[in-house]
């Protein structure tokens, strides 16, 4: 089984200002295509039109923080096996145990370097996709 | 090409964003100066949603120092939100942080640190930055003084290596010869000197009025003159700028906020300290046997238990007796709690929210004072060597590691020759003077593993870890060599001494016991065989 080609994110951040940034550094320098949201209500209403390959969530939201956000998103079919990456400023390894069991299957600290994310992102998509065909041959 | 294009769009992002900073910090400021005077619950936790916004961006788009200076104040501010009453203390302490990140923002970009940072780090510093334009036997021998109190050592010839250097070392003292007084750059040694308050030290030749004011004018702390003894001036420097042995500083924080608990951990790291963090009680006696901190800070509060009955407990300890405890808690609980701390003695309180400078001030503090106590307790006043319980106490020790790593060990006993003679001769302080003379050659001819201890009135004890009984042979052979030919005087007086030396090694001898009892029979063999020899 070979590793799906990762083509689309559902990014959700509630500053504009780090929309800005990510967008030049997963666009143009990784060549993704980005569907950006603000909150958690609006990333709910395009998720299932987009059909994303990967959730990128920041945990700090304001109203629908990030792990509400993707157990709503995988309460939607066509969504439900969909993996997601948490951006948090905190990352103890309780919190990141926590997350793994909601099926994260990548933290990323806040700040992040742009320069670097699109690269983090795809060597978490690659360790996820080995990990689970490791899995299967077994 | 496209990452290139790509970075340098993110550069221009950059810029355009820090452009506009100032007035965004501006806003911050026009939000803040409009709750000050009434704060609640709610308009803190605005101030924090938005300080929090900024954190982020700001570090997101790469301007580290600025980041950090949001993120005191974010958590600074997170503290806050569940108290029900504001005093002065917290406005002040916010109108602080928000004046730091200012500071911040408004310094020029090559700068990398600012200020608070450069104060942590010269805090924990532990370099000495020797201005001479040639290297001496003193300068050696203050390296060697200075590298026995846990201080790193540089020498530097012009200032404008050393300002090169201070780039990026940061010292905790500068001691500088006569010379640079007439240096035309020697305003940029004083200005650093007074900007953030090093102990300035200078050796001159003769202490002439002149030559005092010149060095005074230039900001110099303490003047020394020209043939002062390297452990003079080396405990000058341990009293200013702190003791802590060749230990180092070793926190372990409990606290049951895990987010302040990190927070602190954080601050002490960045702060060059070696921190853990635990939030479980039941963990704190396990932890503190791995690793072995020197310095605890309780939380005052923790689940089923306070910060004080845990202190009692760890104190039952023979080894933490006298460990130095911070303790942590609101201002209410202190007030209530005082009397109880002056009877703990030797404890500290900081009171939360916790300024990132003042638990770094309050640690640096501690440690100080423990390790002067310790270097009391544990040293002859004279020789500064280890005393008679503490050089048989380090014995022990050793033997056990030897035994653990199945290694050899040696140890020395060393008996001046004709001692008696020496205070009957030429009196009481000259017998002193020749007693701390031959400690400080033991001391700076032996390797930092090895240990020196005052046994007797004139009996030394040198313990060599990780060493055969030839190695350690060889090393009393130079020590032996170098104490006879030292040429003591003192006006017109004229003398050399010298010394007789046993040795013993593990684990040819199994306990402290059998290998002092060798020891000191090879010394009186020695001293029989016609002195200034060693036997084995």
């Amino acid at each position: 089984m070979t590793i799906p080609i990762l083509k689309k994110i559902l990014y959700v951040e509630d500053e504009p200002d780090i929309h800005l940034i990510a967008q030049i550094a997963l666009e143009e320098m990784g060549g993704l295509n980005v569907q950006f949201c603000l909150t958690g209500k609006e990333a709910l209403d395009v998720a299932e039109k987009f059909k994303p390959d990967l959730f990128l969530l920041d945990v700090m939201l304001p109203d629908m923080d990030g792990p509400a956000t993707l157990n709503a998103l995988h309460q939607i079919p066509s969504l439900s096996h969909i993996p997601a990456i948490f951006l948090t400023a905190r990352v103890q390894d309780k919190e990141v145990a926590e997350y793994k069991k909601l099926g994260i299957i990548s933290v990323i600290k806040k700040p992040f370097d742009p320069i670097t994310l699109a690269q983090t992102i795809q060597t978490a998509w690659s360790n996820y996709y080995e990990e689970r065909n490791g899995h299967s041959e077994n | 090409m496209k990452k290139e294009t790509a970075i340098q769009k993110i550069n221009q992002l950059k810029e355009a964003y820090f452009k506009q900073l100032p007035h965004k910090i501006h806003q911050l400021q026009k939000q803040w100066r409009e709750i000050s005077p009434h704060l609640t619950p709610s308009n803190l936790q605005a101030l924090h949603r938005t300080v929090h916004s900024l954190a982020g961006t700001i570090g997101t788009y790469g301007h580290l120092t600025l980041y950090k200076g949001f993120r005191d104040l974010e958590i600074y501010l997170s503290q806050l939100i569940d108290y029900r009453h504001y005093n002065a203390t917290h406005q002040s302490e916010i109108a602080h942080l928000i004046e730091q990140i200012k500071a911040i923002d408004q310094k020029p970009a090559q700068l990398e640190e600012h200020s608070v940072e450069i104060f942590y780090k010269i805090l924990m510093s532990r370099l000495i930055i020797y201005l001479t334009p040639k290297s001496s036997s003193f300068s050696r021998q203050l390296k060697d003084a200075l590298q026995q109190f846990g201080f790193s050592y540089c020498a530097i010839k012009t200032i404008e290596n050393f300002q090169q250097k201070i780039k990026t070392h940061l010292p905790a003292a500068i001691i500088m010869d006569e010379s640079f007084l007439d240096d035309p750059m020697l305003e940029q040694v004083s200005q650093f000197k007074k900007n953030y308050k090093i102990p300035l030290f200078c050796i001159i030749k003769q202490q002439d009025l002149p030559t005092q004011l010149r060095a005074i004018r230039a900001e110099v702390s303490s003047l020394f003159e020209t043939g002062v003894e390297p452990h003079t001036l080396v405990s000058r420097i341990v009293e200013l700028c702190g003791a802590t042995s060749k230990e180092g500083c070793r926190v372990l924080i409990l606290d049951d906020s895990e987010m302040l608990g990190e927070y602190y951990a954080l601050i002490l790291k960045e702060a060059g300290m070696d921190t853990r963090y635990i939030s479980d009680p039941h963990l704190l006696m396990t932890q503190i046997q791995e690793f072995n901190p020197n310095i605890l800070v309780f939380d005052l509060y923790l689940p089923g238990c306070t910060g004080f009955e845990l202190a009692t407990l760890v104190r039952q300890n023979d080894q933490y007796m006298s460990i130095p405890i911070i303790f942590v808690s609101t201002e209410d609980d202190r007030y209530k709690q005082l009397a109880i701390l002056n009877a703990c003695g030797g404890d500290d309180f900081l009171t939360k929210p916790v300024l990132p400078q003042n638990l770094i001030a309050a640690i640096k503090s501690r440690a100080q004072r423990a390790a002067l106590v310790n270097a009391h307790l544990m040293h002859d006043p004279l020789t500064k060597l280890l005393n008679h319980t503490h050089i048989l106490n380090q014995l022990q020790t050793e033997l056990r590691r030897a035994d653990r790593e199945n290694n050899m060990l040696t140890i020395a006993m060393i008996d001046l020759d004709f001692f008696k003679q020496i205070n009957d001769q030429y009196g009481h302080p000259m017998g002193d003077a020749v007693l701390k003379k031959v400690a400080h050659i033991l001391t700076s001819r032996v390797r930092q593993t090895d240990f020196v201890g005052r046994y007797g009135g004139e009996e030394f004890m040198l313990i060599f870890p990780n060493t055969k009984l030839q190695e350690g042979l060889y090393l009393c052979h130079t020590l032996r060599e170098q104490i006879e030919a030292h040429l003591f005087h003192k006006d017109s007086i004229q003398f050399r001494i010298t010394v007789s030396i046993g040795l013993a090694d593990y684990p040819h001898y199994l306990t402290a016991h059998e290998l002092i009892a060798a020891a000191d029979k090879f010394l009186y063999s020695a001293k029989t065989a016609g002195r200034n020899t060693i036997k084995y």
